[in-house]
């Protein structure tokens, strides 16, 4: 005979049991556990070996540096200054300078730890459901910025200098739900490109629109989950930004450790709580109340910084219309291909 | 009711083993027992904190202070209350469905899906109105720990968990209004709720 209790037993078996991803995150969520009793040398993301992440190791065998690094990469955006590749957003390419992890006592690092973990849990995917994701990016004077198709090998950025009216000082970029949008902005607030990438069953599909060419372009390429990992090895020679956006590069760096929890900052009116990591060349503010980002500075070379400011926002439809692009009449199509090597023959004419 | 067996030796929680073991026996109850209250979303990410927290404080585990499985609950119940709104939001969600019932299936099975289904709306707007405390000692009931179980999950003295649990069960019956729990019968023929209710001829 059922009672009420039967009632609610019928209740919570009616829902369905973990799904293998649920079994495979507990997994994780438990060898994430057991890595930290471990000695920090076999923290999970650092390289085999014991080895600490000493950038140049942990860049691919063979290849040159961030330049051929990059040539590895999908969906790249690479921004450049004077050659060297510097800094990628929403596929944006970072080369950091060489240092070592930072140190703290086992009482600061059990703290830190507890206090990523919560980072890492507002920047899951499922705390990302229903948030829709905003940042600005400030980079130095001259930087020049060229969308590249997937699969395909950038060619060495432009020389255009700081003197060019197409230098990109700053990005906006917008994502929700693996749909996501960066535009790119002279100092002036003149805009020099816009990217929009969509997943939609499984396929990712690149639209770029090039205002200095008036040319725009589309790939469709196999997708990765929104949010999965960025594929950037822990501690590398250089961080993308990948897929997945800011949620998944920051989540990403806090996987590989390394952090350490530092005071607080008023940013925007938040006391935000300041995570240093990679030897001092990633600095994240984050909000003690949703342990979301506000703010990421990020070394990209010697003296050279980029910051980013993050918002975080619940969906509406002027902020989802922020993901729409549209190509202005008259822009010409052109092949990914074929605009690449026209970049590449305008900087060097230039 | 299933007698909770230590999960290794003496009971308590020491090599990666026992771990391993222990997470492969309460993983999917926990998970659903988290689910039921928080949706599978927030499940995700529950669960799995669940056990990563349990392995953490693995050495506080001790037998003598109850069981290894309501010591995996009470770790679960403390992360979900912290999201209570959801919780509240589901269950107000479910309270306002609509089921979806085959009437044109006989078997013994579908009446019971049919009942489930029809009583979910009633039973998630009854288990709205309980207080977390009661909800909790509702549940855990539900998952089948015992008294003594619940008590050690909660923290909480025996009594006072048997005291709680009265309460909510007798709540949860004023809740569901007229609902004879005395006729409804599942696995007896006759019974037929998608036709409007226990048959009472």
């Amino acid at each position: 005979m059922a009672d009420e209790i039967e009632m609610v037993r019928r209740f919570i078996d009616e829902t369905p049991g973990p799904s293998t991803d649920a079994w495979a995150r507990a997994r994780a969520a438990i060898a994430t556990a057991r890595a930290e009793e471990e000695p920090a040398r076999h923290r999970p993301g650092w390289l085999p070996g014991g080895r600490p992440p000493g950038r140049e190791h942990c860049t691919p065998t063979g290849l040159p540096g961030p330049v051929g690094t990059t040539a590895r990469r999908r969906r790249m955006l690479v921004i450049g200054a004077g050659g060297a590749v510097a800094a990628a957003v929403a596929g944006l390419l970072v080369a950091l300078l060489p240092g070592s992890p930072g140190t703290g006592g086992p009482g600061a690092r059990i703290e830190t730890t507890a206090f990523v973990t919560r980072v890492e849990r507002a920047l899951s995917e499922s705390g990302q459901r229903n948030l829709i994701e905003y940042d600005r990016s400030v980079y130095p004077p001259g930087y020049n910025g060229e969308p590249v198709a997937p699969d395909m090998i950038p060619v060495p950025p432009g020389s255009g200098g700081p003197s060019s009216p197409w230098s990109v000082r700053y990005l906006e970029s917008w994502s929700y739900r693996g749909t996501s949008k960066v535009s790119a902005f002279t100092a002036a607030g003149r805009r020099v490109f816009d990217v929009r990438d969509a997943l939609v069953h499984g396929m990712s599909t690149t639209t770029a629109v090039l205002y200095r060419s008036g040319t725009w372009w589309r790939a469709t390429h196999p997708g990765s989950a929104a949010n999965g990992q960025a594929p950037t090895p822990c501690g590398g020679s250089d961080i993308l930004v990948g897929p997945g956006g800011w949620p998944a590069f920051l989540r990403h760096e806090l996987s590989c450790g390394a952090f350490t929890k530092g005071g607080r900052q008023r940013i925007g009116g938040i006391d935000a709580i300041e995570l240093t990591g990679n030897g001092g060349r990633e600095m994240f503010w984050v909000n003690p109340q949703t342990y979301l980002p506000v703010r990421a500075i990020v070394a990209i070379s010697a003296g050279a910084r980029f910051r980013t400011d993050f918002g975080w926002f619940t969906p509406t439809q002027a902020r989802l219309a922020e993901l729409n692009l549209r190509v202005p009449p008259g822009f010409r199509q052109v092949s990914p291909l074929r605009f690449r090597r026209a970049s590449a023959e305008q900087s060097s004419h230039r | 009711m299933e007698a909770e067996r230590p999960a290794a030796g003496d009971g308590r929680i020491v090599s990666p083993e026992d771990f391993e073991a222990a997470f492969v026996r309460h993983f999917a109850p926990v998970y659903r027992f988290i689910a039921a209250r928080v949706g599978s979303a927030v499940a995700e990410d529950l669960a799995a904190e669940t056990f990563a927290t349990a392995y953490r404080r693995r050495a506080s585990f001790e037998p003598g202070r109850g069981s290894l499985r309501s010591w995996l609950y009470g770790i679960a119940v403390n992360l979900v209350r912290r999201h209570w709104r959801v919780e509240q939001h589901l269950l107000a969600l479910d309270a306002r469905l609509v089921p979806e019932v085959d009437l044109s299936d006989d078997s013994d099975a579908a009446d019971q899906r049919v009942a489930a289904s029809l009583l979910a709306p009633r039973l998630a707007a009854a288990l709205g109105q309980l207080t977390c405390d009661q909800r909790d000692v509702v549940l855990l009931y539900a998952a089948g720990l015992s008294h003594e179980e619940i008590a050690a999950a909660l923290k909480i003295a025996a009594g006072t968990a048997w005291s709680r649990l009265s309460r909510a069960r007798a709540l949860l019956r004023e809740q569901l209004g007229d609902f004879d729990f005395d006729q409804w019968v599942f696995d007896r023929p006759g019974t037929d709720p998608a036709r409007g209710g226990p048959d009472r001829g």
